[in-house]
């Protein structure tokens, strides 16, 4: 599934953001959406993940105009299109992280046997199964990034939009969860989108995006293994 | 893999209740605040309730379980419409009066025993002046209360071995007639009505305006028509030995009012019995715009009074509580709106992770709900709190002024609970705060920003 921004324009009132944005994701990519702080990089992620809307311009996934998406159209896109991983965590403090993980699972009516289930296997694969019946205030920085891409992984989502997954953990942290960023994108065949501005990332990416002062330029880089 | 793709009523309720017990302090200040703020208002409510009772208790303790109640139409009502001619008219009673009058007797089991007659006359009595040798002239209005031999045997009163020229008549406890009037009438019984005059509580504001209210009844006296047909000689001034014998003079003002005098034995039914012919008021009562005039009136007690002076307080004090009821919804309100737009980064998860707007309606309305039920919980229990305390504070005073104003020799029965309709209105009102705060959070619900609530600063 491919994505396609055509003529993006973004601006908080008077502020353009966005200039003229077009750009084509392929399927399964792994995307750095690089950029200094403030160059429009979560601007641009959340539009491609639809929550927010576009001044003008069209985001199209599977050749579907993302921001014309209405009703329950709009509420299959978010549970099984999208898995977004935030770059304040957002865990809900009054659930357990077995329960964060699995919250998509209510909204979209998976069986609660299942959800525990999937959770309990997410959180295998991600290092986190020994944390699950803690809360987020429990738990440590590294632990909550991971619980985040849990979360997001949960529904099997065909596109994975995380912003800043590197920004609160130290070098080796750090480290650790792009590489499981990495490895979830080659186990599950989605279309992974990081913006970060950290250079480190670069490298693990097959596909460059730079942000700069609203406009957008895109490299292809040799796959490295 | 396919689902039902449904949002579960258990995840609902289990996500809605989560935000209680996962933010503890918050959901305890809204508790607190809300059930604080209607128990004000139920406490209030309660207490004038149970205050009514503990009258109605003592109303009924004085009448020895009995209450004479007289119902009757004006023979004529005359109204003026308030139009440019104010065209006036004379309405006569309905036609079916007594079947009226029946008809509403029996649905609150009350037994006609008899009847009473309302005539008032002019009073002209001649004294000498306070200054000097001169007689003066002095004119008052006189009510007679002409009441029919069946009630009095009802009373159990004996009144056969009159003197002969003399009217026998019924005074009620603590009233005597004047040196004049022993001439005329001749005292046969006393009833134990209610003590007129009216006993004030030290420090007790709420329980002076009760009181104040309520009538301290009978400065009537009741003549006694045993029929032989001395009181129409009486009334025509035919009597010689009792009217003109002397200067004092009647002179006919108006014609008689007939009453039915019925006899109750629960005193819930006098409060029903009155309560309704208000509520029909417009029916066959009193109307401002030519319709017909309907008394209802105590004989003997005053439980007429009673029931009237708290319909009266119940009038006022609607408004008050409709007022702080009002106050309430919105403070309780406006805390929910503030609450849901502090979790305004929590929807904004929510919709990113495919809650639909009726599913997150769904999870906040269930919070809220809940919320609203701890709060109807602990507002009873606060209630039970401040009438306790009211209990404590003016239990014994209430007793010993209810003692003196109705002569008891004892009175355990002061309560001051109770609940009518309006307690139920109050406790349902707080639910009502669930749907003004979902509608006044739609905007947060469905904005196309989420992105926006989810930037970490
Ligand atoms: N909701 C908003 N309202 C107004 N301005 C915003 C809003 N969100 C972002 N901006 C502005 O848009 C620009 C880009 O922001 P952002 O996309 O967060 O940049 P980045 O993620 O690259 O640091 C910044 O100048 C920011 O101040
Ligand atoms: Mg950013």
């Amino acid at each position: 599934m491919t994505i396609e921004l055509k003529n993006l324009n973004k601006s908080y009132g008077k502020k353009s953001v966005l200039t003229d944005v077009n750009l084509e994701i392929k399927t399964n990519t792994f995307v750095m959406l690089r950029g200094v702080s403030g160059s429009g990089k979560s601007t641009l992620l959340s539009i491609i993940g639809g929550i927010e809307p576009a001044t003008s311009g069209e985001v199209i996934i599977d050749g579907r105009n993302v921001s014309s998406l209405k009703g329950k159209e709009r509420v299959d896109f978010y549970r099984h299109k999208v898995g977004f991983i935030f770059q304040g965590f957002y865990l809900q403090p009054q659930l357990t992280i077995a329960e964060n993980i699995a919250l998509m699972g209510c909204f979209a009516g998976v069986p609660r046997a299942e959800r525990h289930e999937r959770a309990k296997k997410l959180a295998e694969d991600l290092g986190i199964a020994d944390v699950l019946d803690r809360l987020p205030a429990e738990i440590s920085g590294g632990q909550a990034e991971r619980t985040c891409a849990a979360r997001a992984l949960f529904m099997n989502p065909e596109i994975i939009l995380a912003d800043e997954p590197t920004n609160n953990l130290d070098p080796e942290n750090a480290k650790n969860v792009i590489e499981m960023l990495q490895k979830i994108w080659r186990d599950t065949n989605t279309t992974m989108i990081v913006a970060s501005h950290d250079p480190m990332v670069e490298k693990y990416a097959s596909q460059v995006v730079s942000v700069q002062e609203g406009h957008v330029s895109s490299d292809m880089k040799a796959q490295e293994d | 893999m396919k689902y039902m793709n449904r949002f579960k009523i258990f995840d609902c309720l289990r996500l809605g209740w989560k935000n209680i017990a996962g933010h503890k302090g918050r959901s305890a200040i809204i508790v607190v605040t809300i059930s604080v703020l209607f128990a004000a208002v139920l406490g209030f409510n309660t207490l004038l309730n149970g205050v009514e009772r503990t009258f109605a208790n003592a109303t009924s303790l004085s009448n020895d379980g009995k209450f004479y109640v007289a119902t009757g139409f004006e023979p004529e009502t005359f109204s003026c419409l308030e139009d440019i001619n104010e065209r006036c008219v004379l309405t006569p009673a309905p036609d079916n009066s007594e079947e009226i009058i029946q008809k509403r007797l029996e649905r609150y089991h009350g037994k006609k025993i008899g009847t009473v007659y309302e005539k008032a006359f002019y009073w002209w009595e001649e004294r000498p002046s306070m200054h000097g040798d001169e007689i003066e002239h002095i004119q008052h209005l006189e009510t007679f209360y002409v009441i029919s031999e069946s009630v009095v045997q009802s009373l159990g009163i004996e009144y056969a071995n009159v003197v002969d020229d003399r009217l026998p008549v019924i005074l009620p406890v603590g009233k005597s007639l004047s040196e004049a009037q022993q001439q005329k009438f001749y005292q046969v019984g006393s009833y134990p009505a209610t003590k007129s005059g009216q006993p004030i509580m030290s420090g007790g504001g709420f329980m002076n305006l009760i009181l104040g209210t309520i009538r301290g009844s009978l400065g009537e006296m009741f003549l006694i028509d045993d029929g032989s047909g001395k009181i129409e000689r009486f009334f025509d001034g035919k009597n010689d030995s009792l009217v003109s014998e002397n200067t004092n003079n009647y002179e006919n003002r108006s014609e008689a009012v007939k009453y039915d005098v019925a006899i109750f034995t629960d005193v819930k039914d006098v409060f029903g019995y009155y309560d309704n012919a208000w509520q029909e008021g417009r029916e066959f009562g009193y109307d401002f715009f030519g319709r017909y005039t309907y008394h209802i009136k105590d004989v003997f007690g005053n439980t007429v009074n009673v029931a009237s002076a708290f319909m009266s307080l119940r009038m006022i004090t609607l408004l008050i509580v409709v007022v702080i009821l009002v106050i309430a919804v919105c403070v309780a309100t406006l805390t929910f709106v503030h609450v849901i737009s502090d979790d305004a980064p929590t929807v904004a998860l929510y919709r990113s992770m495919g809650a639909s707007r009726l599913n997150i309606l769904g999870i906040y309305l269930v919070y809220i709900v809940l919320l609203c039920l701890l709060a109807i919980i602990v507002c009873i229990a606060v209630t039970f709190l401040l009438v306790a305390v009211a209990a404590l504070v003016y239990g014994s005073s209430l007793a010993e002024t209810i003692k003196s104003y109705y002569m008891l020799s004892d009175f355990a029965r002061v309560t001051f609970w109770g609940y009518d309709w309006i307690s139920g209105m109050i406790i349902g009102v707080i639910i009502l705060v669930a749907p003004l705060t979902l509608l006044l959070s739609l905007r947060i619900f469905s904005s196309k920003h989420i992105a926006k609530q989810l930037k970490e600063d």
